[in-house]
């Protein structure tokens, strides 16, 4: 091994020194401001109806809510029921035609619905909405089977989903969409049913 | 002039990382499936199946009749319906992918809605030396129909898969039918396709 | 040991530590890929002999070639299996191919053609080959199964081939030349 000299030691302590604390300073930055973001999520907006939320992947617009006592297919129900009925915009924004709307909104509810999920019919024909299309802005119906031991609600709090858009996923490198939380808090009145709506 | 030559190899390296990383092929490129090119009114061949696309209609609603009820499908743009026929080659399958891909880059899904009609795509079993008359709807924006592209493949998650890329060309019809009615047929094609 | 040694010792270590470190990786891939996996026993059986597999003596008791349509024929193959572990029986999973001349390879309908039906209705009411088939057997009861296929007038030497992955791995063709 050859005699380093002293002074070229002591530079390359430097070196290690400088580039070290500079790492470690950057590991604890972007630590610190994880942490920090998760400590203080940004707030959620609340908007009224008739409002185009922009959700990355979907646009939707909440046109309205009312209590029925007919699915929107317009086929009485053998049993009576009451069904709360969204009347809803949606425009499709990504390249392909997708049917993920359909875990997109939930009644922001402390007692959910005994039937969670809605079922999404087209307004325009009232056939169940299958997917959605690229640049085809559809406008549909969303109908909640509403229990029958609860009181019909006044207003209705609901919940719009985020997706963001990844390249690269983390796990294979694959592009795809993966969930983000909420978008936006649609807010809006139930109008009373209207018990003669027939069609 | 050291300091420089330094600074100077550090640019350079940092550019060429960078052009590396953006022009490394993804996963959804590496394993995209392989696309076997050709035109409507001939027959495309993969290793598996072939296909050939007939006839091309358009209409703004579409009929489907079916043991004596007629179902009315509208759209909020325009049906996109392709008569064709398809044959398995080395094994029992059903096509269970099929889409169309806009000269913009959208793709388009084959509609859900026709499940119950005979002879749908996705629902026929092909048997490998019996071709079978298949039928397909898209619902599009009617600027998606120009310069689109048929997709049709065995399944859309298998990787380097074989999938069929069937340029519309020429072939596009000449008008948008008002409607169209596709009813049951006893003999010859399960379907008869009929604009009103 | 010199310097220079050291350095062609771990070349030549790394040119062999390489491709064993690939194969290691892939082996189990190598393994199950498909033309390795050809070689894989095959007990071919001639014209409704007798055969141990599965934990069961199977037979191949007939194949009958109905008509269908111009171009499409019904092959009705009707067989059966006397369970002799009917423990190793009721794990496994039945595959059942048709595979013709040409290799190519036809799964069985889920439903029973109307010809089917009408020429052979004993055997129409058997039970496809499946764990419920196996299930519903007496003790040592033979179990009679059919399945039809549909194929192409012109398809020729045709082989019944059975495979029970979880019960065994090896699969069972039957050969059928009469008719």
């Amino acid at each position: 091994m050859p005699v380093v000299r002293r002074s070229k030691i002591r530079r390359r302590l430097l070196i290690m020194l400088v580039t070290g604390v500079g790492g470690m300073a950057a590991a604890a930055i972007s630590f610190a401001s994880a942490v920090y973001d998760a400590a203080n999520p940004a707030p959620v907006p609340t908007i009224g109806k008739d409002q185009t939320v922009d959700t990355g992947r979907w646009r939707v617009t909440i046109n309205g809510a009312h209590m029925s006592s007919m699915p929107p297919t317009g086929t009485k129900p053998f049993e009576p029921k009451r069904f709360l009925v969204v009347d809803l915009e949606l425009d499709n924004r990504s390249v392909a035609t997708s049917n993920v709307f359909l875990n997109l909104i939930t009644i922001r509810d402390e007692a959910a619905p005994v039937q969670p999920k809605p079922t999404y019919y087209l307004a325009r024909d009232k056939w169940i909405a299958s997917a959605i299309n690229p640049n085809m802005p559809e406008k549909l119906v969303a109908a909640w089977e509403w229990p029958a031991d609860r009181p019909e609600p006044a207003t209705l709090s609901l919940s719009i989903g985020k997706q963001i858009y990844k390249p690269r996923d983390n796990l294979y490198g694959a592009p795809n969409w993966f969930d983000d939380g909420e978008a936006a808090v649609v807010e809006l009145p139930v109008t009373q049913a209207a018990e003669t709506k027939e069609q | 002039m050291s300091a420089l030559r330094t600074l100077l190899i550090c640019v350079l390296a940092i550019a060429t990382l960078y052009a590396m990383r953006n022009s490394t092929p993804g996963y959804g490129d590496i394993t995209a499936p392989i696309a076997i090119r050709g035109a409507v009114g001939e027959r495309v061949e993969t290793r598996d199946f072939a296909f050939g696309a007939a006839n091309v209609h358009l209409a703004r609603q579409v009929k489907v009749e079916s043991f004596g009820r007629v179902k009315d499908y509208s759209t909020s743009g325009v049906w996109l319906i392709i008569e064709g026929a398809a044959v398995a080659k080395t094994e029992t399958m059903t096509l269970t992918s099929a889409d169309w891909l806009a000269g913009n880059g959208l793709r388009y899904e084959l509609s859900q809605r026709f499940s119950t009609v005979p002879g749908y795509l996705p629902t026929e079993r092909l048997e490998p030396g019996l071709p079978r008359p298949v039928l397909l709807a898209f619902e599009l924006p009617e600027a998606a129909v120009d310069k689109g592209t048929l997709l049709v493949a065995r399944s859309l998650v298998m990787p380097l898969a074989e999938e069929l890329s069937i340029a519309l060309g020429d072939k596009k019809p000449a008008d948008i039918k008002p409607s169209v009615t596709i009813a049951r047929s006893a003999s010859g094609t399960p379907w008869t396709l009929a604009a009103r | 040991m010199s310097e220079k040694r050291t350095f062609w010792t771990c070349l030549l270590v790394l040119i062999v530590a390489l491709p064993a470190a690939f194969v290691v990786r892939a082996w189990e891939s190598l393994r199950e890929s498909q033309w390795l996996a050809a070689g894989r026993a095959e007990i071919v059986v001639a014209d409704g002999a007798p055969q141990a597999f599965a934990g069961g003596q199977w037979k191949l008791l007939d194949m009958r070639r109905l008509p269908r349509t111009d171009d499409a024929r019904v092959i009705l193959a009707e067989f059966e299996a006397s369970p002799t572990e009917p423990a190793i029986l009721s794990q496994g999973a039945c595959r059942v191919r048709l595979v013709d001349g040409k290799g190519r390879r036809f799964e069985p309908v889920t439903l029973t053609e109307p010809i089917v039906r009408k020429m052979y209705p004993e055997v129409a009411e058997r039970p496809r080959c499946g764990v419920l088939a196996f299930a519903d057997a007496k003790d040592g009861a033979v179990v009679r199964m059919a399945e039809s296929f549909i194929v192409p007038a012109d398809a020729r030497d045709l082989l019944l081939r059975i495979e029970f992955p979880g019960a065994s791995d090896e699969t069972l063709v039957f050969k059928w030349t009469r008719s």
